[in-house]
């Protein structure tokens, strides 16, 4: 953003919206400390502010304010059709934030709120205190960083040290962590644990600086995963979405060299692929925030309600991806999002 | 265009004189007064007529999505602390008899003081009653925003108001408004301009050229309605991915109409084409 743009606008999280109902909450508390200068606005439901008709996505991305509410049961929900399940029956996911402090081209929360603030659930007890409920009954696959970055936020909120205590005392719960952060305070403070998988998303250096926004480098997640299997972490490493670019085939092969030339093969846990998907409802409105994009403008195929390139397509890029990865990792640990190898 | 509205004649005074701003003889619904730039509305007090000036307002000028609008005027105060004839920035809104609120946006950096204001559908009279305000209250703001609200998006949408008493007996004169708004205004306007033409970065995908060529195309085709879009988002694709669009439909511009089924046939080869560049 050109800096006299940047003059123009109030700073990250310079409003914080607060509902009435947790002003007092220890977290909301934190959280507000750290912004002594930002104006706080009193509310009564996050949905006030955050539901509100019109607004501009594009400009809110660029000056996002906070919001934080209560969260409300019901608080999991079904994963959805076009994420991997990993071969896991009871696949669910839960959003304690929403919203994402990277700006992502082929992301699916513009498609799915009408706004780019960033809404916290302070109430974080109540959903580990469902989840747990849960787990009397049966055991749970559940992802808790797909409606944003929880690493990423993590300084601000400290709910990855919460959900990895809870995971350490509920052998029963597959938690899946998936991120693009460089952050890793809170996890190199304690043991690894077995299930709790920490999954990050890798792209070659050309897809993060142009569709990757503010999101740290390859290198970076690089270092960050190095570093935590060092500590003896197993990390989940995740080529997904691939994305079509004119250089794709160079750029998908350099990066999976690179990458697992760095890492050593008996750390990495698995290696999910998948080209690039997103819902009908969710791409129309992607568009019309970014009608300059080239990644979302692309001529994709629907296919039972998702946008996705055409089927041949699909199995060209999987199939190039999958092969390069398999001179590397063994094929039962690729685990390929439309099943194409 | 940037548009305003004020409850009263003597609010208006001072934008009028400031902007040189010129009386529309041609609308006779309410008083609008206009440069090239600026458009001021007179809507009378209350929030019902707040909301039907700004409705009237933006029904007119609609179709300008860089437009802005303010609601500017006085209000009351119950915080003793700031002084009359301080501006403050509006960040929440509530209407005192629904128990609503509204929210701008508020992203747009800016010199005033900021604070939430609660209007009301009466003059309100704290001397004496049980009521404790320490907020800012108005007559206008909900019903102006909540009309707004149905045509712009919320970053622009502002209302700066200018206090101009602390609920106390003494009465404020229209000269004494006038001053207050004067003092304000300067600030007030240079902000409003600042922000208003800002367009961050977003042009449109297509030259006017582009349009009208692609337009030809879709009538010598002669394509559905359905076909139409979606020529136009493979031609976005296309454009945006670095193709040149002239090329693209140079074939189809200069040739006579055809039939539909050979319209068709046509456009698969255009769809072919950008997908398998």
């Amino acid at each position: 953003m050109p800096i006299s743009e940047k003059r123009l606008l109030t700073p990250k999280f310079s409003h914080i919206y607060i509902e009435e109902t947790v002003l007092e909450h220890p977290v909301s508390s934190s959280i507000i400390r750290h912004f002594p200068d930002s104006n706080i606005i009193t509310i009564r439901h996050y949905k006030d502010v955050f539901n509100r008709r019109k607004q501009n996505f594009h400009l809110q991305k660029r000056s996002p304010k906070l919001i934080l509410a209560t969260a409300k049961p019901p608080f999991l929900y079904r994963g959805a059709e076009v994420c991997e399940n990993f071969g896991h029956g009871s696949f669910h996911c839960t959003s304690s934030i929403l919203n994402c402090l990277f700006d992502c081209e082929y992301c699916y929360l513009p498609g799915r709120y009408t706004s780019a603030n960033l809404v916290i659930f302070v109430n974080i007890e109540d959903i580990l205190s469902h989840v747990q409920h849960l787990l009397r009954i049966s055991s749970l696959y559940l992802c808790v960083s797909y409606d944003t970055d929880l690493l990423a936020l993590d300084r601000l909120t400290s709910f990855l040290a919460r959900w990895l205590e809870f995971a350490a005392v509920n052998p029963d719960l597959l938690l899946e962590i998936r991120t693009k952060s460089g952050n890793t305070a809170s996890i190199l403070t304690r043991p690894p644990l077995d299930n709790c998988i920490l999954a990050w998303t890798l792209s070659p250096d050309q897809v993060i600086k142009k569709y990757e926004k503010k999101t740290p480098s390859l290198d970076t997640r690089l270092r960050t995963i190095s570093k935590l299997m060092e500590h003896g972490w197993k990390i989940r490493l995740c080529f997904d979405p691939i994305l079509r670019t004119p250089s794709w085939k160079k750029d998908y092969i350099n990066c999976i060299h690179y990458t697992l030339s760095m890492l050593p093969a008996r750390s990495i846990r698995d290696v999910s692929l998948g080209c690039f998907r997103m819902g009908k409802d969710y791409l129309k409105r992607a568009r019309i925030i970014r009608p300059d994009s080239d990644l979302l403008w692309y001529p994709f195929k629907l296919e039972n309600g998702v946008y996705t390139y055409p089927e041949c397509t699909r199995r060209e890029m999987l199939n190039t991806v999958s092969r390069e990865i398999s001179r590397f990792l063994p094929r039962e640990k690729i685990y390929c999002m439309g099943d194409f190898t | 265009m940037i548009l305003v509205t004020v409850a009263m004649q003597c609010e208006a005074k001072p934008f009028i004189r400031h902007l040189g701003l010129k009386k529309v003889h041609d609308i006779n619904v309410f008083p609008v007064y206009a440069n090239e730039r600026w458009k001021l509305i007179v809507s009378g007090v209350g929030k019902i007529r707040s909301a039907a000036a700004a409705t009237f307002l933006l029904t007119r000028d609609l179709g300008n999505s860089h437009g802005f609008v303010l609601n500017a005027g006085v209000c009351g105060s119950g915080d003793t602390k700031t002084p009359a004839g301080t501006p403050i920035l509006i960040n929440k809104i509530t209407d005192h008899d629904t128990g609503r609120s509204y929210f701008p946006d508020m992203v747009w950096a800016h010199p005033f003081a900021e604070g939430s204001l609660e209007t009301w559908s009466r003059v309100l009279k704290v001397i004496g009653s049980s009521h404790q305000i320490d907020h800012l209250v108005d007559m206008e703001a909900s019903g102006f925003f909540e009309a707004a609200s149905r045509f712009l998006t919320p970053d622009r949408i502002a209302v700066i108001k200018v206090i101009s008493d602390h609920f106390d007996s003494s009465r404020v004169t229209a000269g004494e408004v006038s001053m207050l708004i004067e003092r304000c205004l300067p600030p007030v306007a240079g902000w409003v301009e600042s922000i208003s033409g800002s367009t961050f970065g977003k042009r449109p995908v297509f030259r006017r050229s582009e349009e009208q060529y692609m337009l030809k195309v879709s009538n010598n085709l002669r394509l559905t309605c359905t076909m139409v879009l979606e020529l136009k988002s493979l031609a976005r694709y296309h454009k945006l991915s670095g193709g040149n669009l002239e090329d693209l439909l140079a074939p189809y511009i200069s040739m006579e109409p055809v039939s539909r089924k050979e319209g068709k046939i046509r456009f698969a080869h255009i769809r072919k084409k950008v997908v398998n560049p």
